[in-house]
């Protein structure tokens, strides 16, 4: 990497100490805490609301910080704990902070772990809003004594919309630079829904970013076309769809024009199909069809201002339409400590930056999300 | 466009004649064959088996070759029919011969209208089977004066794997030149399970094209991430890839290309600009040791020597793309007479071909399709 550069990592994620929510719930939650529990075979679980969990297999959470590691290293072993297979950084504010700096990174832009499973099974509306209060004041307190280069972003649940706008007021005076919500929503109401104005309304005026982060999903939300399809290789490849889903509905509700200066950023689900999806939103507004949306521009106008999406650093298709798309669009994230990424995050962003304009990759390796989040 | 270069619409429409299963279907079947009817309203509707139509409205049938039209003429209407409404070159071979030279394009490959609508809810394998026939004998005949400027497509039902090898074979003797499955079954099996290997074993055999075109759907398949968005017509249009994009994705989880090296695939009217992302995800996917496609070759390989993708012509992105994935994999098509695309269709792939390469954009223009379909 040209050492001029500003490198930042738009979505790194941290290892939530396991008695954080013990520790950050407000009193009254706590008994209802998430906790790290042994079975009787001694392998950690995860339980919410007093509740194991049945999407994080037992045994799973000892690889959650497992980027790089072979198959035989993550499977399920009384051994291996959370705690005790946790990398070099993924705990330690100072670590990470060391990590950055061994990799030549300015900032890192840090996601929860724990907290992007939890949401899939927790229907209740008001814990979930406490289980988001609880982690958005430790992200904030653990990057605190390095704010210049560990990026706080706060978790909100769409649920009580009302709540999340209070939340994310208190957040961001906290410290948080941003938040993100998961691609689903526990009422099932599209995101673009008017219902959640109030969030959009107080992520403009905080003028900070509004982001859609991959999580664990409720059952049956995904997979329905064939018998099996949970298991079928490959199929994680529909992460893109995942997004679309509720990035479209901004536009399907016209939720930039109503927030002309909402900024959204879409995470961790690939980059290079943002030119298509353009292409593909602009087709359907410009037949009949378009007459039916509430917008006054295309949809493309809007993703060129108002929306920036994050890439795995192995995609190489997205320096064939980052001329097209936009260069101030893109991020790249290292998803550091996670197993389903590589670990060879630097190399691999070489190669994406390698065919680009020195404009763009000056964009794409740290200055877009230094202009996003206006670090 | 140089005058010389050879111009072919990969996926073009016919509506099918009203009377066409009555004609065509095997007498047995002739009192379960598809009908247009007219409710007390004077309305049309379709009638499948017997049973009207769920899944489209009375009076809308005029609908179906309104490509160009306005919000205000896609009503339901008694006036308005089906016939009356068929734009010129939608129903009569000389008249679409007419069309292509109007629009200069040399020759279409031709899909139907009413055979995308009745599989999402007729569930009867024997029948599903006859209603097949019953079009690819009708198709073929249509296509068959037409100097071998109309390429005729067999529509195949997966329900009978048997009676599509059969079908198949019968198809292409009696002038069909490939076969189209829709992104569903009623079993749902994916498109890539072993069941499905004598089918592609015949495709292999023949040595013409297996593609996917999307259809409509069963209800039960449809997302379940958000509600109420069941008028949303334009999110509908632009999510409506999903299927063919999940079925294509299960040859890869089944290894269909490694057992059929010589099987050819296209993928329709589903957009192209996705395949980027598609390559590098996949790729990255089969990299991670958990849950690894029994493959001997990363997917890009069998994406870049064994598929074809047919590309909406104001896909901007793709003029980049195709520099990436390469410029022998992509086809253009126009969608005529339907209605979620617009009708300046040559306008736009001039414009698309325009940003490319002279090599790519001949490619793209027809040589490519031409090749592949030997036609």
């Amino acid at each position: 990497m040209p050492s001029k550069d500003i490198v930042v990592d738009a979505d790194g994620h941290i290892l939530e100490p396991p008695d954080l929510w013990e520790k950050y719930l407000e009193a009254k939650y706590q008994p209802h805490a998430i906790k790290v529990v042994k079975n009787e075979k001694g392998l950690e679980c995860l339980q919410y609301d007093g509740k194991m969990s049945a999407q994080a297999q037992p045994g799973f959470l000892a690889a959650l910080g497992g980027m790089g590691k072979e198959q035989d290293q993550l499977r399920p072993d009384a051994e291996r704990t959370y705690v005790g297979c946790a990398p070099f950084g993924s705990m330690d504010a100072r670590e990470r902070v060391e990590l950055l700096d061994r990799e030549n990174l300015a900032k890192a832009v840090l996601y929860p772990t724990l907290g992007i499973l939890w949401e899939a099974e927790v229907e209740d509306v008001e814990l979930s809003q406490a289980y988001c209060r609880a982690y958005n004041r430790w992200i904030a307190d653990f990057c605190r004594p390095y704010s210049d280069r560990l990026i706080p972003i706060a978790h909100l649940s769409l649920g009580d919309p009302q709540a999340a706008a209070i939340e994310l007021e208190r957040a961001v005076k906290d410290g948080c630079r941003g938040a993100f919500v998961a691609p689903f929503t526990i009422t099932r109401k599209p995101h673009g829904h008017p219902d959640h104005d109030v969030v959009f309304a107080m992520a403009e005026k905080l003028d900070v970013p509004f982001a859609i982060h991959p999580t664990f999903e409720p059952k049956g939300l995904n997979r329905a076309r064939f018998h099996g399809m949970e298991r079928m290789p490959l199929l994680g490849v529909i992460a893109s769809q995942i997004l679309q889903q509720p990035l479209s509905t901004f536009f399907q509700f016209g939720v930039f024009d109503k927030f002309p200066r909402l900024r959204v950023v879409i995470l961790e689900s690939g980059s290079s199909w943002l030119g298509f999806w353009m292409d593909r939103m602009d087709e359907g507004y410009e037949t009949w069809i378009g007459g039916t949306l509430p917008l006054k521009k295309k949809p493309s106008e809007y993703v060129r201002k108002q929306v920036w999406i994050s890439g795995d650093p192995d995609e190489q298709a997205t320096a064939y339409v980052i001329d097209y798309v936009g260069r101030d669009r893109f991020f790249w994230a290292s998803d550091f400590p996670h197993p389903d990424h590589g670990g060879k995050y630097l190399d691999a962003l070489e190669r994406m930056v390698a065919p680009m304009s020195p404009e763009a990759r000056r964009g794409v390796v740290g200055q877009n999300v230094l202009d996003c989040y206006k670090l | 466009m140089p005058g010389n270069q050879l111009i072919i619409d990969a996926d073009g429409h016919v509506l099918e004649p009203v009377d066409m299963w009555d004609k065509y279907l095997e007498e047995k079947y002739r009192p379960r064959g598809i009908k247009i009817k007219k409710d007390a309203d004077g309305m049309e509707f379709l009638e499948y088996d017997g049973k009207p139509a769920q899944m489209i409205r009375p009076g809308v049938l005029h609908t179906m070759g309104a490509m160009g039209r306005s919000a205000g003429e896609m009503k339901p209407s008694a006036e308005r029919t089906y016939l009356n409404s068929a734009p010129f070159g939608s129903m009569d071979m000389k008249e679409r011969l007419k069309l292509l030279d109007q629009d200069g394009i040399d020759k279409a490959i031709l899909y139907p209208t009413i055979g995308l609508l009745w599989e999402a809810e007729v569930e009867d394998p024997e029948l599903s089977n006859a209603y097949c026939r019953a079009y690819n004998r009708w198709i073929a005949d249509f296509c068959r004066d037409s100097g071998g400027r109309l390429i005729p497509i067999a529509h195949l039902s997966m329900l009978e794997v048997p009676a599509a090898v059969a079908e198949l074979e019968r198809a292409v003797k009696d002038g069909c030149r490939g076969a189209f499955v829709a992104p569903f079954n009623h079993l749902r099996k994916a498109h890539g399970h072993p069941d499905f290997d004598p089918l592609f074993a015949k495709f292999q055999e023949l040595d013409i094209p297996y593609g996917i075109h999307p259809t409509f759907e069963p209800t039960s398949l449809a997302s379940r991430r958000f509600s109420g968005l069941g008028s949303s017509i334009w999110y509908h249009q632009v999510t409506a890839c999903y299927g063919a994009q999940v079925a294509f994705t299960t040859l890869f989880s089944f290894g269909v290309f490694d057992k059929f090296p010589k099987l050819k695939v296209v993928v329709l009217e589903s957009g192209a600009g996705w395949i980027g992302y598609w390559v590098d995800r996949m790729d990255a996917l089969y990299e991670v040791p958990i849950n690894r496609a029994p493959l001997k070759n990363m997917p890009s390989h069998y994406i870049r020597t064994q598929c074809w993708i047919s590309a909406d012509p104001d896909e901007r992105a793709l003029a980049g793309l195709s520099k990436f994935i390469g410029e022998d994999r992509f086809f253009w098509a126009s969608d005529f007479p339907h209605q979620d695309h617009g009708r300046e269709y040559m306008k736009e792939l001039k414009g698309l071909l325009a940003e490319m390469p002279a090599s790519a954009a001949a490619k793209l223009a027809g040589e490519t399709v031409a090749k592949l379909y030997k036609i």
